[in-house]
């Protein structure tokens, strides 16, 4: 039974990408397949990887402007901090976003910090464990032991204990004959691993070099974000399906259609950002008898793309006097679209587009972060499962 | 006070006689199941609790071995000498003589004294053996750190009650005791808390000097490998603490007309007894030998050891039609098993370790009979195939 999911712009194969394709899956199997299909634990997930074929700089990014400044290591723990509640206590960052922004937000921010891991089974776990924690969350969004916490590790230890029942801030119940672990419990090692990432990302202070080093981050992301839509669309148009981009979307596509013939199971489509747009092209244009049993487009510009008209099948004349909004895909039985009111590249479907559900979530990040921040948080898992339900249903 | 010290009390049973300054066999058992400052302990809980539980498994694991030390150990070449037992919570252990004695508790400065003492006993004799035994939590960096019962006493120093066993074993290479085995019945998870460390924050029970010449057998018998878990049921031995006991009844090899267990052997025995009772689980448990291993004997059976040996044809459609027939080779040609057809499976006998020679007969089908050789050797389990042909 299989899934694709097809990603959006600037995704590149650093050294977390596959941790974090792990607990997408995993995260995705538990919250959003669990809900519609049986054997959801064993879900087929095909995740086409076109980043190396989209945007080249040539220069490495000499275009943009310069500075003197150069980090020696690895710096990919900034991202952390985009929704970060800012404190003067550097281990207490998750304390105080549980405070004013709610223990799912915190939640959250946890999960993703907590994300690396070569480990399929342990992304698994890690996610039946962030299902437990949103719904010690939803029943105590504002739990009263939040006021006596010291620190984000505190935060962990009260989070399990509350998540096991067992209470260690007011004694603990008689225990069942089970079995015992002479050593540490590893997931939760994982995530306090992680809390300790959140408070070490944190610069010291707000020096220039810092703030340059942000700025250029931000100016990378756009370079490359505009050059992958602009090479998407140059190959689409000059090489047609010879494009790499669509060969393969087309390829994963193509063999999860045959899974689903041969077993009689549903397909379903997910795409993230661009990814959307190349699967409108794909599912009008390249393999328009293509059927798919439900297209999520999630933080997507296929409603824009369709006001420029940029789509292979766009007709110019419409809107008009008897069509108003362009049909969904022929081929696609269900078409939810998902978007963030702080995602300023995602897009409401609905207003230029029939047969599809628009379907609003806020990640609380800031208009450029909201973007790159929807499948690896828990919170944004489970309700999408929830919609995905709904919509599955009708 | 000690367990048991037989300068002072006297040998325990007749294997324990004692031969004045001969070589002895000393014992340190550490169980620690109860811990001050994790969650659930009476002390305040520490910072660095690393989410460890409190345990019930490892104290009655603790004085399961010490059982069996006190009651089964038979190694005429080093008899047993002292037994120091230190389990948290503490608790009354009855002696094979009757006496009884309360055990000390397992903290850093209890575990340092007995320490000191069994070092002192060791270091007595050069053919003397060694036995330190560890159950408890084992967390691990640079090595294996095991964490006594007031583990996180110190605020700003938590692994201050905690013991280095790779350090310690270095250590131990001044000791003149020539076989020394190390049974450490814990985790050896790669913690955060202890990754975010400079440097390895566990303490030697006795420092390594440079220069130290030894020619010890030292295996560290490991109840998982590095990164790994291992476990115990709630109110229950421990899976490797059982495979130890067990491996003590068949990790041996015949030498000059003995069953003896030997270092190498047990190391064997243990890896394969792990495996069966840890091996299938939901959460695997795979032992391993570390350290030196020359193959010194710390054990003897009064009589040999049983061995799984598995039986069958070839061609293997043979096997349900086979009368099947074990004979030993001392006595010779003393039929000791048989079955009969039809049946369906593989035949495991459960034979006495020795020779054999296993025969195939057909009265109803059109095979030749057939047999081969089996060597029953300990600690099994053997496979041996009869080759049989069509008539």
């Amino acid at each position: 039974m299989p899934l694709v999911f097809v990603h959006g712009v600037s995704v590149r194969k650093d050294a977390a990408y596959d941790a974090r394709v792990r607990l997408r899956d995993s995260l995705f199997r538990r919250f959003c397949l669990k809900q519609i299909i049986p054997a959801w634990a064993t879900f087929d997930i095909k995740n086409p990887y076109w980043g190396d074929v989209g945007a080249q700089f040539k220069w490495n990014f000499a275009s943009l402007p310069e500075g003197d400044q150069e980090v020696l290591g690895a710096g990919d723990d900034a991202n952390l901090l985009d929704e970060a509640v800012p404190t003067s206590n550097l281990e207490g960052i998750l304390v105080s976003t549980a405070r004013s922004k709610g223990l799912v937000t915190a939640i959250d921010m946890l999960w993703e910090a907590a994300s690396c891991t070569d480990n399929d089974e342990f992304s698994a776990q890690l996610a039946q464990l962030a299902e437990q924690a949103l719904e010690y969350a939803r029943t105590n969004p504002r739990p009263t032991w939040l006021a006596r916490l010291a620190d984000d590790q505190d935060l962990i230890t009260s989070l399990k204990d509350g998540i096991s029942g067992s209470d260690s801030l007011t004694g603990a119940g008689e225990k069942k004959p089970q079995m015992e672990m002479l050593g540490l419990a590893e997931i939760w090692d994982r995530l306090r691993e992680g809390a300790g990432r959140i408070a070490t990302a944190i610069p010291a202070t707000g020096s220039a070099g810092i703030l340059f080093l942000a700025r250029r981050r931000l100016h990378v992301g756009i370079a490359t974000f505009l050059g992958d839509v602009l090479v998407y669309i140059h190959e689409r148009d000059e090489k047609a399906d010879k494009s790499p981009i669509i060969g393969r979307i087309l390829e994963s596509l193509d063999s999860a259609d045959k899974t689903r013939s041969s077993k009689q199971e549903p397909l379903i489509v997910v795409a993230h950002s661009m990814g959307g747009i190349i699967l409108y092209d794909v599912l009008t244009h390249y393999r328009p008898n293509l059927r798919v049993d439900l297209f999520v487009t999630v933080g997507s510009q296929s409603a824009l793309f369709e006001e420029l008209k940029l789509f292979k099948v766009s007709d110019p004349t419409i809107p008009n006097f008897l069509t108003n909004r362009v049909h969904a895909p022929q081929s696609v039985s269900k078409w939810l679209n998902v978007f963030d009111t702080n995602d300023i590249l995602s897009f409401s479907a609905t207003g230029v587009f029939s047969g599809v559900s628009d379907f609003k979530y806020s990640t609380g990040k800031d208009l450029f972060h909201a973007h790159s921040s929807y499948f690896n948080r828990p919170s944004f898992q489970e309700r999408l499962g929830a919609r995905i339900q709904e919509v599955w249903a009708k | 006070m000690i367990l048991f010290d037989s300068e002072v009390d006297g040998p325990l049973t007749q294997r324990h006689a004692n031969r004045g300054n001969g070589p002895k066999t000393h014992a340190l058992i550490i169980g620690v199941g109860y811990y001050h400052h994790l969650p659930g302990g009476d002390g305040e809980t520490t910072k660095d609790h690393m989410d460890l539980e409190q345990l019930s498994s490892p104290p009655m694991s603790a004085r399961a071995f010490a059982k069996w030390v006190c009651e089964e150990l038979d190694n005429p070449s080093a008899p047993l000498g002292s037994v120091e037992l230190l389990t948290s919570p503490s608790s009354n252990f009855l002696l094979p003589n009757g006496g009884e004695r309360c055990t000390k508790r397992a903290t850093m400065p209890e575990i340092e004294r007995a320490f000191d003492g069994w070092y002192e006993r060791c270091d007595s004799h050069s053919e003397n053996v060694a036995v330190f035994y560890f159950c408890g939590h084992g967390v691990m960096r640079g090595g294996t750190i095991l964490l006594p019962e007031d583990y996180g006493m110190l605020r700003r120093n938590p692994f201050k009650s905690s013991i280095d066993i790779n350090l310690t074993w270095e250590g131990m290479a001044q000791c003149k005791a020539s076989t020394q085995c190390y049974f450490i019945d814990s985790c050896r998870q790669v913690s955060w808390n202890l990754r975010k460390q400079l440097r390895d924050p566990g303490t030697a029970l006795i420092l390594p000097k440079i220069g130290t010449r030894s020619n010890r057998d030292a295996p560290l018998f490991m109840a998982t490998g590095p990164s790994n878990s291992a476990y115990g049921l709630s109110s229950d031995v421990t899976i490797f603490t059982k495979a130890l006991l067990d491996s003590l009844k068949r990790g041996v090899c015949r030498r000059k007309g003995c069953w003896l267990v030997t270092t190498t052997r047990l190391s064997d025995a243990l890896s394969l007894a792990v495996q069966e009772l840890g091996g299938n689980a939901d959460r695997p448990q795979f032992s391993g030998t570390e350290g030196i291993l020359k193959g010194n004997a710390i054990h003897r059976l009064t009589e040999a050891p049983e061995v799984a040996v598995w039986l069958c044809c070839e061609p293997e459609l043979a096997t349900q039609y086979a009368e099947l027939e074990m004979f030993s080779s001392d006595p010779p040609n003393n039929l000791h098993f048989a079955r009969r057809p039809p049946v369906s499976d593989r035949w495991k006998i459960p034979a006495p370790a020795g020779h054999y020679t296993a025969r195939a007969r057909f009265p109803s089908a059109e095979y030749k009979p057939g047999e081969c050789s089996v060597w029953a050797d300990p600690p099994g389990p053997v496979e041996e195939i009869v080759r049989v042909e069509h008539e």
